[in-house]
């Protein structure tokens, strides 16, 4: 363990199995939602992961938060292997790890009022009640929301306000990581700019570490230090945000870079994030192959043999593609 | 731009109405008084549920006392303002006994109901194994009609008010949990449950904390619409022997006892039956009125559109 790395995942699986139909005849389809993952997030980074609808990053997200329980595989927190603890020392850690989700309004408890909802985690680890509420004072304040409103009702507030509130209560804790899924999807172009910029200025001024999930590559190169690319439950390429933005080596990540690029005459992120789900879709191949097999122009022989494991090809890029395997 | 210059921003809403913390009950209460006709519904089960209580000092006659000389008179008879029965008993004086039986045969197995649902819903939710067993069971009860269903588990238990209300709790218990659960259930898939989830929140604040106000007033709104099901069935049941036994003073016995009279004298069948239909119209209306102040999306609006423009006890937040 390097003394560096908040958090180590390794070779982490899960698969949804959906069953369908009643009682008797019941009808099983399962979808492998993580396939084989290992990573590591750093203290203080901003680890970004894209990948298209479906590419299973909620769901490496909330493993990591033992959100959900993985099939296989290890999550270590500073350390600790997570899926080792009991409920009640996983307690503990919760304190330490947050989330923060895509639709602001959802993730908070409409028949709360703003202080409640905020007030709740604190009040779950014993904080006193009068304490609880001029720490929420404080936490609101901190994003940029008057404290003086906070009796009213989360669908009073703008969703970028929401946004803020989920953060506040987020940070209620005094968490060191946050995993963001798609923090500023569900927002307006103008008020992303605002949400990212709080975002990162928290993350400077309480030094966090955050797992920023996002269909679009060019937010992620922006905000975050290093990213990895997913798709269908692998991750396919990792490096420096700039170096996967500036040059993506797996032909994944330049199709998917190129219809996010190919729109940028109007940047609407929806309309890339559409063009990546057509590339998500095609590829019907089960087996031991190339995930990327049945879309990527570059195949050869041997993708349809294995699947190419994720290999460094140079200081700090990983890339899951034979092109590159020179072994 | 930095956190700390950053300017604070207020929520949408105009700063002019700015109601202080208020508590849910605050909100029931703007909204019933400001609606004219959740007010009215409200003033009506108030009156019924007064008639009930104070019912020796407010009738006329004791219910049961007979002047068989005035037998079938209609209304208006002096001294009997609501008319007399086939035996000559003061209706008025019946009507007002008779809230006592109806309140307690028709609203309080719903409460009953409703107490022991919302608990079985949410749980059952909750944890789905559990919840696929309650629900499968729930629908061996849904295999009946409710008043069939009410008639076999009195028929079991025996006649009596206290069995009568048993058996309408049971049969009231699959049809309102079934709300509450799929209410839950759909709650249970929303961020906020996870944010908790997130922050260490256990079960049972999860479900009784978070969840219990997004679904409490499915299950009210549910309760007052039912009410009516219930006074006619409870009415059915007695009628059937069941129930209470005559001559007490019960609306529904009251309703099936003047049906042989309808063509001599209708008003002993309908002045009881007409007394069935404003409770169940009040519980009605007074639901519909309790769904929008139990939600805070509505209840605002509810309040700020009705506050008449000097009404200055707003602005003291
Ligand atoms: N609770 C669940 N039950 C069944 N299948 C699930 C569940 N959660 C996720 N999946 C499936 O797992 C796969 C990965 O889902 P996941 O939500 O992690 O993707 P994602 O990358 O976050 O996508 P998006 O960008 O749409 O949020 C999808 O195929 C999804 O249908
Ligand atoms: S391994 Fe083969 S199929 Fe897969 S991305 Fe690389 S070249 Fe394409
Ligand atoms: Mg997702």
């Amino acid at each position: 363990m390097s003394a560096q790395n908040l958090i180590e995942v390794r070779d982490l699986n899960k698969a949804f199995t959906v069953r369908r139909g009643a009682f008797f005849r019941r009808t099983t389809a399962s979808t492998k939602a993580v396939n084989n993952v290992s990573l590591d997030i750093r203290k203080g980074e901003i680890l970004g992961c894209v990948g298209g609808s479906g590419s299973g990053k909620s769901t490496l997200g909330r493993m990591i938060l033992r959100l959900i329980e993985p099939d296989s595989g290890e999550v270590r927190y500073d350390g600790q292997n997570l899926g080792a603890l009991s409920q009640e020392e996983m307690r503990g850690f919760r304190r330490r790890m947050q989330i923060v989700f895509q639709d602001p309004l959802q993730s908070l408890n409409p028949r709360r009022t703003v202080a409640e909802n905020v007030e709740r985690p604190l009040l779950n680890f014993g904080t006193p009640k009068a304490v609880a509420r001029r720490r929420v004072e404080e936490l609101l304040e901190l994003v940029g929301l008057d404290p003086t409103q906070s009796y009213r009702y989360p669908h009073e507030y703008s969703g970028g306000q929401c946004q803020r509130i989920a953060i506040a209560r987020a940070l209620a804790l005094e968490p060191e990581f946050l995993f963001l899924d798609e923090p500023v999807s569900a927002l307006d172009v103008s008020i992303q700019a605002q949400i990212l910029n709080l975002l990162g200025d928290l993350q400077k001024k309480l030094d966090l570490t955050f797992l920023f999930v996002s269909h679009d590559l060019k937010i992620v190169k922006q905000f975050c230090d290093r990213t990895i690319v997913m798709y269908r439950g692998n991750i396919l390429e990792t490096g420096s945000s700039e170096a996967v933005y500036r040059e993506p080596k797996h032909p994944f990540t330049r199709d998917f870079l190129g219809t996010v690029l190919h729109v940028r005459g109007d940047m609407r992120w929806e309309q890339a994030a559409e063009r990546a789900e057509d590339l998500e879709g095609t590829a019907k191949l089960g087996g031991a192959c190339c995930p990327y097999v049945g879309n990527c122009a570059d195949c050869f022989d041997a993708c349809r043999g294995s699947a190419p494991p994720l290999i460094e090809i140079e200081n700090q890029r990983n890339v899951a593609c034979f092109l590159y395997d020179h072994r | 731009m930095s956190v700390t210059s950053m300017a604070t921003t207020s929520p949408v809403p105009s700063q002019r109405f700015s109601p202080a913390r208020r508590s849910n009950l605050y909100f029931v209460w703007r909204g019933v008084l400001g609606d004219p006709v959740a007010r009215i519904a409200a003033v009506i089960i108030l009156l019924l549920v007064l008639c009930a209580i104070f019912a020796p000092y407010l009738a006329p006659f004791p219910p049961n006392e007979a002047d068989p000389a005035l037998r079938l008179q209609g209304l208006g008879t002096p001294g009997h303002l609501l008319g007399l029965d086939h035996q000559g008993r003061d209706i008025l004086s019946r009507l007002i006994y008779g809230a006592r039986l109806t309140l307690l045969s028709g609203v309080v197995p719903v409460i009953l109901g409703a107490a022991i649902s919302i608990p079985l819903g949410l749980i059952g939710a909750w944890y789905p194994r559990l919840g696929e067993v309650v629900m499968r069971v729930m629908d061996v009860f849904f295999a009946f009609p409710m008043a069939l269903l009410a008639i076999m588990l009195a028929a079991l238990m025996g006649p009596g008010l206290g069995n009568m209300m048993i058996a309408l709790v049971v049969t009231l218990i699959p049809y309102n949990t079934r709300v509450v659960y799929a209410a839950a259930s759909q709650e249970r898939e929303l961020a906020y449950i996870e944010a908790a989830k997130a922050m260490a929140t256990s079960d049972l604040k999860i479900l009784f904390v978070e969840m219990l106000p997004n679904v409490v007033a499915a299950s009210v709104v549910y309760s007052c619409t039912i009410v009516g099901a219930v006074v006619i069935t409870a009415a059915g049941l007695s009628f059937l022997g069941l129930g209470v036994q005559p001559p007490i003073a019960e609306w529904g016995i009251m309703t099936s006892e003047g049906r042989s009279y309808v063509f001599v004298a209708p008003h002993i069948a309908a002045l009881p039956g007409l007394a069935i239909t404003v409770l169940v119209m009040a519980f009605n209306l007074l639901g519909d009125s309790l769904r929008d102040s139990l939600d805070p999306k509505t209840r605002l609006q509810l309040v700020k559109h009705r506050a008449a423009p000097s009404a200055d006890d707003e602005g003291k937040a």
